[in-house]
């Protein structure tokens, strides 16, 4: 029996024609490593844009988000365990080639394709070949990762991928040897930086109270050293799983925390708690609401309005790093 | 004005309910529900305390309130059976801690209950998948037995005509003409309507992922309990419990997950159908219960694009697809004071059109708190 290294994410598990590693979903046959559910998805809904959440692309859009089963991870708080940690083959029900999927999207009217609810690492090969066919039918896609990935994957998915939220747990290995089963945050980092530049880059953070809440300004600090107009999404974990007893993070306090950090990093965005009013994007030079959004639970947002000009602040025309302008959320309903 | 009161423990926000937008409130309802709220923080869906939580939160509410109408929806009996491999043993005990609930609320309120069970369940048969076809598909909702079709070609007809779990195909023409009912509801219609056999589900590119082990049952009666007097039908509850509010304080208690095989008090069955169309747990039944109108009387038609109507400008964010307020709700016919308390999100303060509602706030299993909708004038 041939044993082969997974060339996908840094577990580098040894795969064979029996054995499908840690995230269950590839195998090794003839010596070739092969996707066991090529084409095959968990879910299949439509979504804003921002409820994924992506703030800074395509505001507005409507986008047709995708899910699969399985991860690389073993978050103990995770709240899609029941599709990460499980076995994947009896959830992935809908087989859905690339041609299909785009036929999906364009006729619900969607301007793009997001692959959310589980880890994009696990279905990458099925991925890169939906990508170039969205493209062609003018649908950027875009993925919600660990980052877990190994280098060149990180650069594939900067070049297959049109806009990339990376989840950025913490910056201290403890809480990622603990609570997450991997050895350390250094390859996340790693892969941000690899992922900036080479495509539309958004930063999430859990923060569990007592955790990784004391990460939060070396996180900003790492994040500003990228580039100070990366998003970051900080999400009030509400912990589920192995951890579903574990109190909810008290919210003045991770947001006094984040108030400091906004000095540095200005587009800090503090969700996953149904009203929230820190999902808006608010001006850095002139403190002006450029886009009105509201928490309608789960980790993203809904907009209300844009005070946008060319994508300038409409109070004082400060250019604010958002990729395409605002799209109406009907522009392509056709019936 | 209706004011949306939020809190995720440990903190609360108020909203304008309409807009969304954050307001600053100062009425004692506000304040009154605000308390509430802050004392009863949802244990979730699948935890089997939920309908502890609608008891404890509707005597909690009555207390301070003091309503001649109270709506109360209790929806755990719904969650596991539908999401978890539960045995027909569990069931039965889940079952009699659910009344026992819903009798300690009657004993310390005082309510004279009408209470409906809200439709048992089958096995889950399997699903009926829709993503070959090639017109577009509408199949949305945690347990879709409808789906829309729209722009469907001959092979399209043709291949759903010999599916397994497909029981019915109908035109928007031919569905009008046997049902009738509103032009809204049929502004909205799909081209198509695709009808599953009972225990099936439509599968298709709006689908989620969790898997389903029982389904609602088809049925063409439900158990009501109450001492008011008989009636016949799923739409007569409204108008029952409105003339009883006339001299008594009434309390309509809406159990889901149980039907006439499981519902554990004497009871009369009212018919729950409409031609061949059944209702189950949802918006068009809670609305039929109070508002005593017909699914076809009311703009939300099964298999419709419902994603369509959530721009930047749909009102009533909180309240998933609806873009109004009922407007014909016990609550918003009856003059005296009113409150709800509900284990089903959305649908409690949807329908029961009363001065305080308060329910969970869980979107797809996720409890993320409580909310209450509070009308200020």
């Amino acid at each position: 029996m041939t044993h082969v290294e997974c060339p996908f994410c840094e577990r580098r598990c040894t795969l064979t024609e029996l054995s499908g590693g840690f995230c269950q979903t590839y195998q090794a046959i003839d010596g070739a490593v092969v996707e066991r559910f090529p084409h095959r998805y968990s879910s299949s809904v439509i979504s804003h844009i921002e409820a994924i959440p992506f703030y800074h692309f395509q505001p507005g859009s409507r986008s047709l988000m995708l899910g699969g089963a399985g991860c690389n991870f073993d978050c103990h708080y995770c709240s899609n365990a029941y599709v990460a940690r499980c076995d994947p083959e009896p959830l992935l029900t809908l087989h859905l080639p690339p041609e299909r999927v785009v036929r999906f999207a364009d006729q619900a009217g969607c301007h793009n394709i997001t692959f959310a609810v589980n880890e994009p690492t696990v279905a990458l090969p099925t991925l890169l070949a939906l990508s170039p066919v969205a493209r062609a039918a003018g649908l950027p896609v875009g993925v919600l990762t660990n980052g877990y990935m190994q280098p060149d994957v990180a650069v594939q998915m900067g070049e297959a991928f049109d806009f990339v939220n990376v989840s950025l747990k913490a910056i201290n290995d403890d809480f990622y040897r603990e609570y997450v089963g991997v050895p350390a945050a250094s390859v996340i980092m790693r892969n941000i930086e690899t992922l900036h530049g080479k495509t539309h880059l958004e930063v999430s953070t859990p923060v569990v109270q007592g955790l990784n809440d004391g990460d939060i300004s070396a996180i900003a600090d790492f994040i500003a050293s990228i580039s100070p107009e990366i998003p970051w999404h900080v999400f009030r974990l509400l912990p589920e799983y192995k951890m579903a007893d574990y109190e909810r993070p008290p919210i003045e306090a991770i947001n006094t925390a984040l108030e400091a950090a906004r000095e540095k990093l200005p587009y800090i965005y503090f969700g996953n708690f149904v009203g929230s009013q820190w999902v808006s994007t608010i001006c850095p030079r002139c403190g002006s609401v450029a886009v009105e959004r509201i928490n309608l639970g789960g980790c993203g947002a809904k907009p209300l309005t844009y005070h946008l000009n060319d994508n300038r602040c409409a109070a004082c025309d400060y250019a604010l790093p958002i990729a395409g302008e605002p799209i109406t959320w009907n522009s392509k309903e056709v019936m | 004005m209706e004011i949306g009161l939020i809190d995720v423990v440990e903190w609360q926000t108020a909203v304008d309910f309409r807009t969304g937008r954050p307001v600053v409130v100062d009425h004692p309802r506000v304040d009154l529900a605000a308390e509430v709220l802050r004392a009863h923080p949802y244990p979730g869906d699948l935890t089997g305390e939920g309908d502890r939580w609608v008891t404890n939160t509707a005597l909690d509410l009555n207390e301070r309130y003091a309503p001649d109408f109270m709506l109360l929806t209790y929806a755990n009996l719904y969650f596991p059976a539908v999401f978890s491999p539960l045995s027909e043993g569990e069931r039965a005990a889940h079952i009699v801690q659910t009344f026992e609930q819903v009798e300690r609320f009657l004993n310390e309120s005082g309510f004279v209950p009408v209470i409906v069970g809200l439709g048992d369940f089958v096995p889950f048969q399997g699903y009926v998948y829709l993503t070959d076809l090639e017109g577009q598909v509408v199949s949305g909702g945690m347990n879709p037995r409808y789906a829309g079709l729209n722009q469907a070609t001959a092979r399209d007809l043709s291949r759903l005509a010999e599916r397994e779990g497909v029981a019915r195909l109908f035109t928007r023409d031919a569905f009008r003409v046997q049902f009738g009912g509103c032009q809204q509801f049929y502004d909205r219609f799909p081209e198509h309507l695709v009808v599953a056999e009972e225990g099936y589900i439509f599968r298709g590119p709006s689908s989620g992922a969790r898997p389903l082990y029982r389904v609602p049952k088809y049925d063409r009666t439900l158990p009501l309990y109450t001492s008011l007097g008989a009636v016949e039908a799923i739409t007569d509850v409204a108008g029952l419990t409105l003339h009883a509010l006339e001299r008594e304080r009434v309390a309509l208690i809406l159990v889901e997950g149980v039907g006439c095989k499981s519902f554990p008090l004497s009871f009369q069955p009212i018919s729950n159908a409409l031609h061949w169309h059944t209702y189950s747990v949802g918006d068009s039944q809670y609305l039929a219960l109070t508002t005593g109108k017909h699914f076809v009387e009311h703009p939300y038609p099964p298999g419709y694009r419902y994603y369509v109507d959530d721009g930047e400008d749909k009102p009533y964010p909180f309240s998933a697809i609806f873009t109004e307020m009922p407007p014909d709700t016990i609550g918003a016919r009856f003059a005296g004071r009113s409150a709800a308390v509900g284990g089903r999100g959305i649908l409690t303060h949807a329908v029961a059109g009363v001065d305080i509602a308060i329910e969970c706030f869980v979107r797809a299993l996720y409890n993320h708190g409580v909310m209450a909708v509070v009308l200020t004038e």
